[in-house]
């Protein structure tokens, strides 16, 4: 008889990838990463001593506002893995990596997109955002949100400031669980990753390579983070 | 690859001091990284980072005196940057407020955590709490010989060595209830067993999430590990609803220690079952179920039962720890 009991999460889990020209690399891990994925998470968890209760995935993706407008940012609805493991797998497979020009992109805005996904608050809920980018970002209020993304009535932050106040500032929640909130930033050292990897709470920031595609975010490593963060 | 911040020169707890920059800005090639970086945080050389839930840990040596020890980073609060104070003076000086409210607060709990009771200390104090850079770091001794709470080990062990590690844990709790702390994060992992001739001393270890039993912090600061939530927390964090006032307090430790030694001392190896769905404790107390308390092995049958009323929903059905640990009886011997 296993002696041993352990603690099941459920997770929601967004992942906010840049898909300008030079993230061919990492949009292929996320594509091999969906595979089977809440089966290999499951697995993961499982050697560091975790359970899975649950699992929701969501996809972000975003360019540049100001190249594409409002066609710069999409985001799906959330999947329940695995019962709609092939509904998830679809919409990553039809990523593609392409335009965005030069830098910065729009990282901001889809970030607080993801902030705002329609998290489930229960017990042992883990709200956790994987950040994938190889490019900085414009400052916020460079372009304008696509309004028809944004659902709730909260207003968009202005500022890194105000976006990293509506993070949660303890012991203000903002606008997330403050227990459940969680982000794990693949980002090149630049504006304005490194300040949010430092400074924001419970971020952990794997930093990759300016222009060369988010190269350190493997499956493994991905896997690995979002582990670490539960 | 973990990137930890470019710790620069600062001021680090009593000691002034001066640290090389590690991280290089050209990032190595792709399997370098993967690589654990050696980097220094403040007179500390981090050596192996080692699970710690989601607060970043490692092994690391004082280069000081070269005593190894325990390193931890905080994954919140976090101080706020220069930038910010050139946008919202007033927020950020709030917040930097918070930040040193924070530090005084662990550095007070410390004060208070002394070890004098059994032996050595049955309180893994923490050795230091500092800010460096934008994030807050706890030292904390590494000793070697620590042993969890693990029902594979205790299994063969005779009623009177239960009893007497049972004890031993209640006094170390007992050490902080008598000063009003709760520890508010007991769980099997962070109750520690020593070996000794006589049978064992139980060591406590993370003071993290400790209040003050008068003063407990806002609800999204409140700590914990959810397993062992008691009625209370969960009515406290809004995760539960009670028609009673559920008040806070060194008798929510109780409730999680009553889960831990069930885990630690039964057959089976498990928190007590209330029904056959898995539901937390705290979920089934506040629904008033009654809990199938598995025999711990220790002969004690008081003890036993009143560890059992531990798990009661009103805090004030719940025995003391006083009452417990007369409840161990006075005919042990010496625990160390």
């Amino acid at each position: 008889m296993s002696t041993e009991v352990i603690s099941k999460y459920a997770i929601d889990l967004v992942f906010v990838i840049d898909v300008t020209g030079s993230m061919g690399s990492v949009i292929d891990e996320v594509k091999e990463l969906v595979k089977g994925f809440s089966n290999r998470l499951r697995s993961t968890m499982s050697a560091e001593g975790k359970g899975l209760q649950d699992l929701w995935v969501r996809i972000i993706t975003y360019r540049d506002l100001g190249e594409e407008g409002a066609r710069a940012l999409a985001a799906s609805q959330f999947f329940e893995l695995p019962r709609q493991e092939i509904a998830l797998q679809e919409v990553v497979d039809g990523l593609t990596a392409s335009g965005g020009g030069s830098e910065p992109e729009s990282g901001l805005e889809a970030l607080w997109l993801a902030m705002r996904s329609p998290w489930r608050n229960v017990l042992r809920s883990r709200h956790v955002i994987v950040m994938l980018t190889d490019a900085s970002a414009h400052p916020l209020g460079t372009h304008k949100y696509p309004a028809d993304l944004f659902q709730d009535n909260i207003e968009a932050p202005r500022d890194l400031v105000e976006m990293k106040r509506h993070w949660g500032i303890a012991p203000d929640p903002g606008v997330m669980n403050a227990q459940a909130r969680r982000l794990i930033l693949f980002a090149p050292d630049a504006t304005p990753w490194h300040e949010i990897g430092e400074r924001w709470e419970q971020t952990m920031w794997l930093q990759s390579r300016a222009g060369e595609g988010c190269m350190d975010a493997d499956v493994d490593t991905i896997l690995k983070g979002i582990v670490m963060s539960v | 690859m973990w990137v930890v911040s470019d710790f620069v020169e600062g001021q680090i707890g009593h000691a002034e001091v001066h640290t090389e920059r590690k991280i290089a800005r050209e990032i190595p090639p792709r399997e370098e990284t993967r690589e654990r970086r050696r980097i220094n945080v403040g007179p500390y050389k981090l050596e192996n980072r080692i699970d710690g839930g989601k607060a970043e840990c490692w092994m690391c040596t004082d280069t000081r005196d070269g005593s190894k020890r325990f390193l931890k980073k905080f994954p919140s609060p976090k101080m706020p940057s220069e930038e910010e104070r050139a946008l919202d003076r007033v927020a950020y000086e709030f917040q930097v407020s918070q930040c040193n409210s924070f530090l005084e607060h662990h550095q007070s709990i410390a004060r208070d955590i002394t070890c004098e009771h059994v032996g050595n200390g049955s309180l893994v104090r923490p050795l230091e709490a500092f800010w460096h850079d934008s994030s807050f770091f706890k030292i904390y001794p590494f000793i070697s010989e620590l042993t969890p709470l693990d029902a594979t080990t205790l299994r063969s062990w005779e009623p009177k060595h239960r009893v007497l590690a049972i004890r031993s844990i209640l006094l170390a709790l007992r050490e902080l209830h008598n000063k009003k702390i709760v520890h508010a994060d007991i769980k099997k992992a962070n109750i520690h067993l020593i070996k000794v001739p006589s049978g064992s001393v139980a060591r406590l270890i993370d003071f993290d999430d400790c209040y003050r039993a008068d003063a407990p912090p806002p609800p999204t600061v409140l700590g914990g590990t959810e397993d062992y939530y008691s009625p209370e927390v969960l009515v406290y964090k809004g995760f539960a609803k009670s028609p009673y006032v559920l008040k806070l307090g060194t008798h929510s430790d109780l409730f999680s220690l009553s889960l831990a030694i069930h885990e630690a001392f039964s057959p089976s190896g498990k928190k007590p079952r209330w029904t056959d769905k898995e539901t937390d404790a705290g979920i089934h107390a506040l629904a008033g179920d009654e809990v199938e308390y598995e025999s711990l092995g220790t002969g004690k049958p008081l003890l036993e039962y009143r560890l059992k009323r531990c798990l009661k929903l009103k805090p004030i059905d719940r025995p003391n720890i006083s009452e417990l640990l007369s409840a161990c009886g006075t005919n042990l011997g010496r625990v160390a």
